[in-house]
């Protein structure tokens, strides 16, 4: 999972997120294979983010950052599955 | 009824040395009282506060709402939001007012969690959503009353949590022998609330203990969480508490989905500028 632009959008990928527009109107299901069209609609709808399924390659240094915060922050409440997601995905969307 | 005082430690917290509200402030306490209060006579005196205007305009444009035009006038404000969010409002800024250099953040921590619990709320069709909202607007009331009479204490709990590399409220029951949940517990009472909103405060760490309202203290529990993960926090306790799996039972049937709804708050945050520093500048961790 994670949180790209309408622009950065490539046909075949696949929405992790049901996607809305800024007045919290739903316009995509996740799920959704995306095409050309999709993205057309999210830019005129004002879409800013999207997340889809799949993982960067490479992570940049704020992504590092942010990872190691975040294990910061969960390395007091416990190893319950469900936290284990939570930071996951977390580190994903931040 | 609550007792006259609230012993921590060695400290004494009486009721006549909590933080007076202001007389304006108090008319509207007593207006609301009355089921039947004047919308426009409480407005009135709303409009004259310019903290308490702002407020009131930002949690009923939260996107707990989901409101697609956004309400300007307090007086939409007053009737969405209802009398027991007006006075989780106005207590809460009676009670941050003067502690915020000890910690800054603590409203939008409040609001932040209030928000998320909204959010929950909302998706999952839960009719309670105005307790749910004043419960986690004011779940943390314990923690200011810390850091406003016990503050050598909260220096040494501070360094503990520094060095022990434990999380803050583990800190205070070790040392003061009280968590913030517990002590916020004698204010509610002490304020009068409602036995939901007294649980969501009293059991916001630990759902499994509540014997009553645990669907909305688990939501509060996680919202908290939820908060905290983001990065929505104050003082100098970058620590999430534990996290107790009895929330989940609840939110199971409710077909909860984690990704959708942290999806939700990572977009709240990201859109209200007051928050998103704290994930473009994280302080403290």
């Amino acid at each position: 999972m994670r949180k790209i632009t309408p622009n950065d959008i490539t046909p075949g990928m696949v929405l992790a997120v049901t996607v809305k527009d800024p007045q919290g109107n739903i316009l995509f299901l996740k799920g959704v294979e995306l095409t050309e069209r999709h993205v057309a609609i999210m830019q005129a709808r004002e879409v800013t983010r999207v997340i889809v399924e799949g993982s960067l390659p490479e992570a940049d240094s704020h992504d590092n950052r942010t990872s190691q915060l975040l294990d910061r922050r969960f390395s007091t409440t416990g190893s319950h599955p469900f936290m284990l997601k939570l930071k996951n995905i977390l580190k994903e969307l931040i | 009824m609550p007792g006259e005082f609230l012993q921590i430690g060695e400290k004494k917290i009486e009721i006549r040395d909590l933080p007076t509200i202001p007389s304006v402030h108090n008319k509207i306490l007593k207006i609301i009282e009355d089921i039947n209060y004047s919308v426009e006579e409480v407005s009135g005196l709303i409009e004259k506060d310019h903290v308490l205007s702002s407020k009131v305009l930002k949690l009923v444009n939260s996107p707990s709402y989901g409101l697609n035009n956004k309400v300007a006038s307090v007086r939409r404000g007053v009737i969405l939001l209802g009398a027991n969010l007006i006075r989780g409002i106005i207590l809460s800024t009676s009670l941050f007012k003067g502690s915020g250099e000890e910690m800054p953040g603590i409203w939008d921590h409040s609001y932040c969690t209030s928000a998320i619990a909204g959010l929950l709320a909302r998706r999952y069709n839960l009719i309670t959503i105005e307790e749910l909202m004043t419960g986690a607007l004011l779940h943390d009331i314990g923690r200011v009353l810390l850091y406003r009479y016990l503050k050598e204490e909260m220096v040494y709990l501070n360094d503990i949590v520094a060095t022990k590399k434990i999380n803050m409220l583990e800190a205070e029951r070790l040392i003061l022998g009280k968590g913030h949940d517990e002590i916020g517990w004698w204010l509610a009472k002490v304020w009068n609330f409602p036995p939901i909103i007294e649980d969501i405060i009293r059991f916001h760490h630990a759902p499994s203990e509540a014997e009553n309202n645990v669907k909305a203290v688990s939501i509060v529990h996680l919202s908290n969480i939820m908060s905290k993960a983001i990065g929505i926090t104050y003082g100098s306790d970058p620590y999430i508490a534990p996290f107790d799996p009895v929330c989940l039972t609840v939110m199971d049937s409710l077909e909860f989905d984690i990704t959708d709804i942290a999806s939700d708050a990572v977009e709240m945050v990201e859109s209200d500028s007051a928050l998103k520093i704290y994930i473009e500048e994280p302080a403290n961790g």
